[in-house]
């Protein structure tokens, strides 16, 4: 089932409830993409992202994209998409003075800007907030006022994660931007890459691959970045996919250990427990609870 | 929305200025309903979700402490009060603990709606 809503200022929303479906030559305006059930894969250029819950894709405008969703049950996707003229507004009235935007209130030469099409966190306030959002959505609101008073909290909330990005980014310690900023790409798109594949065994060989950086600058400019090594961010991605799967369905333990990427359940329950200070099938059971 | 309380068997006290006009802006505009009660100082409401309150309602003058209202989406409330014609002190905001508005009645009385929110850490 696909549920679209265009706005008046040409601001979307689509839902899209299935468990196979494939869209080759899709191009996107400004979009939030998130899952919320299941997965769904994404092709940019060479570049193969999964999103399932706990993470959310942001494409900027213009980007041409192959979309495909496959899962053994129904994969739930939700993505906001902003319009190209609404962006550039919103951003024109982030970096001007009012004086500026009082003297030429429409300046339609105006471009959005391009952000870094990555994984982010789903969570906090921007997750609540895209939260209520898609729940309003469900039910059919109609109310445009509404709607557009989510869209501006979780864009100015998207706004502070890509500042904190960007200030994290500065870990990078190099006296080029430019130089600065391929690296930062770089190591995102590792991020990206263990995010997607956390199911499954992942060598520092093949993110060395990916980063097109030699393994041991790659482990230091990771350090750098995250303050951890890829194997503990690894580590993480896939403790907290743990969690998520433990809240949201009822596959046995023993099949989310597999599902995580993790070789054998006793290894599992030990990193957990040390991570969240309680055994999974405890953390399922308070969540039950 | 849910006036904020520690316990539903006990009253929880609310200082007002005005308490009945204020019992009537909880009722007309916030949308609780009542239930009958054996002193009008005293008030039993609750909410659309069937939450229940036992209030105590005291008249006091200009209560400088806010009535805490617990809700589940802030945004939401604030479109629907601001059509309503409430005058918030602030739009939305983001605090440690949730999402708040702030706002007072027309008898001066203060209040906070809450969203509580769990953040999680960095990773």
């Amino acid at each position: 089932m696909k549920t679209l809503k265009i706005l008046s200022n040409q601001n979307k929303l689509y839902s899209e409830t299935t468990s196979e479906a494939f869209y080759r030559d899709e191009q996107s305006d400004f979009s939030i993409r998130m899952v919320t059930r299941g997965n769904e894969e994404y092709k940019l250029n060479n570049k193969i992202i999964n999103v399932f819950p706990g993470y959310f894709l942001i494409l900027n405008d213009g980007t041409s994209y192959q979309r495909k969703i496959y899962s053994n049950g129904l994969s739930n996707t939700f993505s906001v998409q902003f319009s190209k003229k609404f962006l550039a507004d919103y951003n024109r009235t982030l970096v001007c003075d009012d004086a500026v935007l009082m003297d030429m209130p429409f300046d339609d030469a105006d471009t959005p800007p391009a952000f870094y099409e990555t994984l982010y966190p789903f969570k906090n306030d921007l997750m609540f907030n895209l939260l209520h959002l898609k729940d309003h959505f469900d039910k059919k609101v109609n109310n445009e006022l509404l709607i557009n008073v989510y869209l501006h909290h979780s864009l100015l909330l998207f706004y502070q994660v890509n500042h904190k990005e960007l200030i994290n980014s500065r870990r990078l310690n190099f006296v080029k931007p430019c130089t600065r900023k391929e690296l930062f790409k770089r190591l995102n798109n590792v991020k990206d890459y263990m995010i997607s594949n956390c199911n499954k065994a992942i060598s520092i060989e093949e993110l060395s691959k990916v980063a097109c950086l030699s393994e041991c600058h790659l482990y230091k400019l990771f350090k750098e970045l995250y303050h951890c090594s890829p194997h503990q961010y690894l580590l993480k991605i896939r403790l907290n996919k743990a969690k998520s799967l433990l809240n949201d369905t009822i596959y046995p333990i023993n099949e989310i250990v597999g599902m995580v990427g993790f070789e054998n359940t006793s290894s599992f329950i030990r990193l957990f427990r040390k991570n969240f200070t309680l055994t999974p099938q405890n953390y399922r059971g308070k969540k039950i609870a | 929305m849910v006036p904020h309380q520690t316990s539903v068997k006990e009253y929880q006290q609310l200082i007002l200025k005005e308490p009945l006009k204020s019992l009537e802006f909880l009722v007309q505009t916030m949308g609780f309903e009542t239930m009958p009660a054996d002193h009008e100082q005293q008030a039993f409401i609750y909410d659309k979700l069937g939450n229940y309150f036992k209030l105590l309602l005291i008249p006091g003058a200009n209560c400088q402490e806010p009535v805490l209202i617990h809700t589940n989406d802030c945004l939401s409330n604030y479109f629907q009060l601001k059509t309503l014609g409430i005058h918030f002190i602030n739009g939305p905001q983001y605090t440690p603990q949730g999402l708040m508005l702030e706002f007072k009645d027309n008898w001066g009385n203060y209040y906070k709606i809450l969203e509580e929110r769990f953040y999680e850490d960095d990773y």
